[in-house]
C-alpha cells in the first residue's frame, strides 16, 4: 500500500549538456494509495521510461520519486519491493511456472520456508487458474497463460507497487479484452497501487482510476478517464483520446448577443452563455466534434449546429455505423445509430448540441470549452492545473 | 532477371528424365562423396591397417599381426606416458581456457566499451595461422633470449634463465599455455554471443524480484547459457585433444616424448618411425575419443534446437 | 536526534548487501574487475604485441639479453630480408638488379611469394568446392524431408570433429593409393571435405529461415526449382555465401597437418613452409616475425568480415549471434 509521487522528474539519455535526448521532461504525477494510474501516450512519449524510473530500472536525471513520501531515487530496483509485468512477459525460460512464481519470494528476506513458498505459489496459481500448469516451462504455454504467470509473479509478493509495461500488447484482440478485465478486477481485489503503460486509449479509459497523458516527455493532462475525455486539456489529448478521432476544424469566435458565435467554413452556429463554463474571448479557435456526439437532425432536439453531409463511405459496426462524408467545413466522421436505408452518395443532415462542442485556442491549443457533464466543480480545478503543464509544448 | 528460355528448356528436360525419389539425393551426393572418401573412408582404412605390421615406405609388404599393435599400446610405457600427457593436456588446457575465456567474454559484455571491436581483437589468437601463433610462443619461451625467462627473473621466480622447451620436466607446459592462449578467445566469443542472446528483460524481472547481481548471474545467466557452455566445453576438449601444431612447432613433442600427446605420437610413429600399423592403432584411440565427444556434441546440439 | 529520526529509507535497505550496495563494496568490485581485465588481456595481447615489436627490431637487437620491451630503433630489416629472399628464391635477382640496380642478397632462404601462391591456389579451390557442394546439399536438406536426413546431418556435424590428426595416417595411405601424393589438387579435395559440412550447416540455417512466400512467388513467376535457386535464393544468400567461402578459405590457409604430410617441400603451402623456415632460422626472429605478419594479414582481413558469422559456423548454428 503505497502513495506514489513523481515530483519534477526529468530523464535525459546521453549527455545533458550536449546532444542528450530528453525522454521525460519535468513530470509531476501523484498516485493515491490503491489507485490505478495509466500512463497513456504515443510511442516515444516517455511513458515507459517513467515506469522504469518508478521501478528503479532507470535513474532520474533530476527530480524525485517518492514512495509514501520517502525518496527512493537511490534505492535499487531489487530493494524497492515493486513488481513489474513486462510486454514480452520476461518469464525465466529455464524455470518451470512454479519456479518462476516462487523466484521473487525466495529472494525476499521474509523467513518463508520452501513449503511456505510452495503453498503461496499454489494459492496464487489457483487464483489465476493456472494450477495445472505449475510444472510446465514457459515455452509450453499459450500467450494468455504466459500473461497469467507474469501476473502471478507480480502479485505473489504483495509488493508496494504493480508496474505494467504494455502487458497486453502481445495478445490477440479477444484475449486482450478478457485480460484487461482480469487485471482490473485483480487490482481492485488486492488494492495495490499500480502504474500501467499503454498506447491504447481504449484500454486506458476502461482500466484506469487516473490517466496521465504524455507527449514528447511532457505531461499533457492528469485526470480521471471521463475528465480526459470530456475536458481534454488541449488539442493533443482531445485527438489522442476517443475513437474514431475527433473532427477538428479551424474556426473564429465572435461575440454574440448571448454567448458567442462560432464561424466555420460555410457554416456558423451560436453557443449560448449557459453552455459555456468560462468566457471565450473572440479570435481563432480549433473546433472539435466527437463523432459520437452527432445525431441525425430531427431525431432529438432542434438547437445547435445543423449541416448536410454527402456520404462517401458507411462502415457498419453492429448496431451503429461510422459515416465518412463531406460537410461544408470539410471531412466529417460521425457515428450514427439508424443507418439502414442510407448508402454512399446520399445526403445526411447532422446536428450537434452546443454543450457537446469542444473549442481550443488556435495558438496555444489549450482547451477553451469542454464537453458538458453533470458534475463540474471538481473537474474545473483539475483541468486548469494540468493545462498549465501541457500547453507549453 | 536475365535468364534465357533456352537454358530453362535444358534444365527442365534433364530434370524431367530423373525420377523424383532420386532427384532429391543428387545435390547431396557431391558433399557426401567428398566427406565419405576423404574423412569417413580413412577411418575404415585406419581400422584395417591397425591389424597389420606395415611400413610406410613398403606398404605392399604388410603382414597381418592381429591385435599385436594394440598389445603394444597396452604394454609400452612410452605410449602410456603419451596418454598421460594427453590427459593432462586436455584437462588442464580445457579448464584453463574455459575459465579464462568465460572471464574474457563476460568482461567484454558487461564491463568494457567497444565490444565488437574489442572482441575482434581478442579473437586474433584463434584465427592467426596455427604455425604463427605457435612460433611466437616458441620465441617467448626461448631459453636464451626469451621474454618469459626475463619476466620470471624479474619477478624473482627463478635466478637465471632456464631451458624450458628442452627440459624433460617442463616441456609439456609451454605448449599448453600457448594452446590456452589460442582457445580462450574462442570460448570468450561463445560466451559473449550467448550473453548477448539473453533477453535484458529477464535481468530486469530478476531485479524486480530482489535478486542481487550475484543471484542474477547464478539464476539467470548461467542457466540461460547452459547449452552454449556445454557446446563450448566440448569444443575445447575436441580442439585440445586433436591439437598437433602447437606442440610440433614448439617442441616437436620432445625431448623424448615428454611433451608429446596422442596426435604428435601418431605423426612420429608414422612419419618418423614409418610404423603405419601402430600409428593406425593409435589413431583409432584418438578417433574413439573424438567419437564420444562428437556424440555428446550432437546430443547437446539437438537439445538446443528442441528447447528454444 | 539521530536516534529518533531514523533513515526513512531503512525499510527499503533491509536486503542490501555489503558487496553490492555499499561504496566500499563498489570499490572492491571495481578494483577486482580492473585487475582481472588487465591480467586477462595482457595474456591475450602481449604475444601479439611481441610479434609486431620483434618484426621491427634489428637482427642485433634480437640477440640482446635481456630482450628489449620497446625496440631501440625501428628497423624494416626483417621485412627487407623476407622480400629479398623471396626474390632470390624465385630467381628474380638479376631482373631486379637490371631494373632497379638493386642487388638482393640474402642468406635466408624463404620463398614467401611461392608459398603464398600455393596457399592461395589451394584455399580458393577448397573454398569453391565447399561452397558449391555445400550450398547445393544444404538447400535440399532444408527444403525436403527424406529417409536418413537427420543421420546425414549428424554425420556431417561429427565429421567436423575428426579431420586432421585423427586421420592423417590413413589419409596418407589413401592419397598414395590414388596416386595424388604431392599434388595441390588432393589438398583442395581434402580441405573441401573438411569445410563443406560447415557450409552445409551454416547454409541450412539460412534456408530454414528463408520465407516460403518468396519461393512461392518465384514459382508463380514460372521458375523451375533450379531457376528459383539460382536467380532468387543465391542473390539473397550473398552474405552467408561469402562468409562460408571465407571460412573454408581460412581453414585451408591455416591447415598444417595434411600440408605437411601430403606435400614435398617443393610444393609447400604457407603453414609447413613457415614451419620449415622457423626451424631453420630461429635465431633470426625478426625475419620470422615479419614473415608471420605478412602471412597473417589475409586472415585478419577475413576475420573482420566474417566475425558475426563466426560463432554460427563453429557451432553448426547452435549458437546464433
Amino acid at each position: 500500500m503505497t502513495h506514489l509521487t513523481v515530483d519534477g522528474v526529468t530523464k535525459i539519455f546521453g549527455d545533458p549538456d550536449k546532444d542528450g535526448v530528453v525522454a521525460v521532461d519535468d513530470l509531476d504525477i501523484d498516485v493515491e494509495d490503491g489507485e490505478f494510474l495509466v500512463l497513456l501516450g504515443p510511442s516515444g512519449c516517455g511513458k515507459t521510461t517513467t515506469l522504469r524510473m518508478i521501478g528503479g530500472l532507470e535513474t532520474p536525471t533530476s527530480g524525485e520519486i517518492r514512495f509514501d513520501d520517502v525518496v527512493v531515487n537511490d534505492i535499487k530496483a531489487r530493494n524497492r519491493d515493486v513488481a513489474m509485468v513486462f510486454q514480452d512477459f520476461a518469464l525465466y525460460p529455464h524455470m518451470t511456472v512454479r519456479e518462476n512464481l516462487g523466484f521473487g519470494l525466495k529472494r525476499e528476506d521474509n523467513g518463508m520456508s520452501t513449503a511456505d513458498v510452495n503453498e503461496r505459489v499454489e494459492e496464487v496459481a489457483t487464483m489465476l487458474e493456472i494450477e495445472q500448469l505449475l510444472n510446465n516451462k514457459p515455452a509450453q504455454l499459450s500467450g494468455g497463460q504466459k500473461q497469467r504467470v507474469a501476473l502471478g509473479r507480480a502479485i505473489i509478493r504483495e509488493p508496494r507497487l504493480f508496474l505494467f509495461d504494455e502487458p497486453l500488447a502481445n495478445l490477440d484482440a479477444k484475449l486482450r479484452k478478457t485480460m484487461r478485465t482480469e487485471i482490473d478486477e485483480l487490482q481492485s481485489e488486492v488494492g495495490i497501487t499500480s502504474a500501467y503503460v499503454t498506447h491504447n486509449q481504449e484500454e486506458a479509459m476502461t482500466i484506469a482510476d487516473k490517466i496521465a497523458v504524455l507527449n514528447d516527455g511532457a505531461l499533457q493532462q492528469l485526470g480521471r478517464p471521463e475528465e480526459v475525455f470530456n475536458e481534454p486539456a488541449n488539442l493533443f489529448v482531445a485527438q489522442f483520446v476517443g475513437s474514431p478521432d475527433m473532427n477538428i476544424y479551424d474556426g473564429v469566435v465572435e461575440e454574440a448577443a448571448d454567448g458567442v458565435r462560432v464561424e466555420l467554413d460555410g457554416v456558423s452556429f451560436e453557443l449560448p452563455s449557459d453552455a459555456l463554463d468560462s468566457e471565450v474571448p473572440p479570435g481563432g479557435v480549433n473546433v472539435g466534434f466527437r463523432p459520437q456526439d452527432f445525431y441525425q437532425t430531427g431525431k432529438r432536439r432542434a438547437d445547435g449546429l445543423t449541416f448536410d453531409v454527402d456520404i462517401r463511405v458507411i462502415e457498419p459496426v453492429g448496431t451503429k455505423a461510422i459515416v465518412h462524408g463531406d460537410g461544408p467545413m470539410g471531412d466529417v466522421t460521425a457515428e450514427i445509430g439508424e443507418f439502414h436505408g442510407l448508402s454512399a452518395g446520399d445526403t445526411l443532415s447532422l446536428s450537434i448540441a452546443p454543450e457537446h462542442v469542444y473549442l481550443f485556442d488556435a495558438e496555444t491549443e489549450a482547451l477553451r470549452k469542454g464537453r458538458r457533464i453533470e458534475n463540474r466543480a471538481s473537474v474545473q480545478s483539475q483541468s486548469q492545473s494540468s493545462e498549465s503543464d501541457g500547453v507549453e509544448i | 532477371m536475365s535468364y534465357s528460355k533456352q537454358a530453362r528448356g535444358s534444365f527442365e528436360s534433364v530434370s524431367e528424365r530423373i525420377p523424383e525419389g532420386v532427384k532429391v539425393y543428387l545435390p547431396i551426393l557431391p558433399v557426401t562423396a567428398l566427406v565419405g572418401l576423404f574423412i569417413l573412408y580413412p577411418i575404415a582404412q585406419a581400422i584395417y591397417s591397425s591389424f597389420f605390421n606395415k611400413d610406410l615406405l613398403a606398404p605392399s609388404e604388410a603382414e597381418f599381426i592381429g591385435l599385436a599393435n594394440y598389445a603394444e599400446i597396452w604394454s609400452n610405457p612410452t605410449i602410456h606416458q603419451v596418454l598421460w600427457n594427453t590427459l593432462i593436456w586436455v584437462v588442464v588446457g580445457s579448464s584453463a581456457a574455459i575459465v579464462l575465456g568465460f572471464l574474457m567474454g563476460w568482461l567484454l559484455h558487461e564491463k568494457l566499451p567497444y565490444t565488437s571491436v574489442a572482441s575482434a581483437i581478442v579473437l586474433i589468437p584463434w584465427v592467426l595461422p596455427r604455425v604463427v601463433g605457435a612460433s611466437i610462443w616458441q620465441f617467448m619461451f626461448g631459453g636464451s633470449q626469451g621474454i618469459i625467462n626475463e619476466l620470471l627473473v624479474q619477478l624473482g621466480v627463478i635466478d637465471e634463465y632456464i631451458v624450458m622447451l628442452g627440459s624433460t620436466e617442463l616441456s609439456l607446459w609451454p605448449p599448453i599455455i600457448g594452446m590456452i592462449w589460442r582457445l580462450a578467445p574462442l570460448f570468450a566469443l561463445l560466451t559473449l554471443t550467448s550473453l548477448q542472446g539473453i533477453d535484458e528483460h529477464l535481468y530486469e524481472a530478476a531485479r524486480m524480484d530482489g535478486a542481487t547481481p550475484w543471484e542474477q548471474f547464478r539464476f539467470i545467466t548461467i542457466p540461460m547459457m547452459r547449452y552454449n557452455l556445454a557446446i563450448g566445453f566440448l569444443l575445447m576438449l575436441i580442439y585440445n585433444i586433436r591439437n598437433f601444431s602447437m606442440i610440433w612447432v614448439m617442441t616437436k613433442g620432445g625431448p623424448g616424448v615428454s611433451s608429446s600427446t596422442l596426435p604428435v605420437m601418431i605423426y612420429r610413429t608414422a612419419f618418423v618411425d614409418f610404423d603405419v600399423g601402430l600409428a593406425s592403432a593409435l589413431s583409432l584411440i584418438l578417433f574413439i575419443v573424438l567419437l564420444v565427444f562428437s556424440y555428446y556434441y550432437i546430443q547437446v546440439y539437438d537439445q538446443v534446437r528442441g528447447d528454444v | 536526534m539521530a536516534a529518533q529520526d531514523p533513515d526513512p529509507t531503512a525499510e527499503f535497505r533491509r536486503n542490501e548487501s555489503w558487496l553490492f550496495d555499499t561504496t566500499a563494496g563498489a570499490y572492491v568490485r571495481k578494483t577486482a574487475v580492473a585487475l582481472l581485465t588487465l591480467v586477462v588481456f595482457a595474456f591475450v595481447l602481449f604475444p601479439l604485441y611481441w610479434m609486431v615489436v620483434t618484426a621491427f627490431k634489428t637482427t642485433a637487437e634480437i640477440q640482446q639479453i635481456p630482450p628489449t620491451v620497446f625496440p631501440n630503433d625501428f628497423s624494416l630489416e626483417g621485412f627487407r630480408l623476407v622480400v629479398e629472399s623471396s626474390i632470390q628464391a624465385g630467381g628474380y635477382t638479376s631482373l631486379f638488379a637490371n631494373l632497379f640496380g638493386w642487388q638482393a642478397s640474402s642468406a635466408i632462404d624463404i620463398d614467401i611469394l611461392s608459398l603464398v601462391l600455393n596457399s592461395l591456389k589451394v584455399a580458393i579451390g577448397a573454398g569453391a568446392i565447399a561452397l558449391v557442394f555445400g550450398t547445393a546439399a544444404s538447400y535440399v536438406l532444408s527444403r525436403r524431408d527424406f529417409a536418413g536426413k537427420n543421420a546425414l546431418m549428424s554425420i556431417f556435424l561429427a565429421s567436423l570433429m575428426f579431420p586432421g590428426t585423427a586421420i592423417m595416417v590413413p589419409e596418407w595411405e589413401l592419397v598414395s593409393a590414388l596416386g595424388l601424393f604431392n599434388t595441390h589438387l588432393v589438398l583442395i579435395f581434402i580441405y573441401g571435405a573438411m569445410t563443406a559440412p560447415f557450409v552445409v550447416w551454416l547454409m541450412k540455417g539460412f534456408f530454414d529461415d528463408f520465407p516460403d512466400s518468396i519461393i512461392e512467388a518465384s514459382r508463380i513467376d514460372q521458375c523451375s526449382s533450379i531457376e528459383t535457386f539460382w536467380y532468387v535464393i543465391v542473390p539473397m544468400a550473398r552474405n552467408s555465401l561469402i562468409a562460408s567461402f571465407i571460412f573454408a578459405f581460412l581453414l585451408a590457409w591455416n591447415e598444417l597437418v595434411f600440408a605437411l604430410t601430403l606435400l614435398d617441400n617443393s610444393r609447400y603451402t604457407v603453414p609447413p613452409g613457415l614451419l620449415t623456415f622457423v626451424q631453420g632460422f630461429n635465431t633470426q626472429w625478426n625475419v620470422v616475425a615479419a614473415a608471420s605478419i605478412i602471412i597473417s594479414l589475409p586472415v585478419l582481413l577475413g576475420l573482420a568480415y566474417i566475425q558475426r558469422y563466426f560463432v554460427q559456423g563453429l557451432t553448426g548454428g547452435a549458437i546464433k549471434g
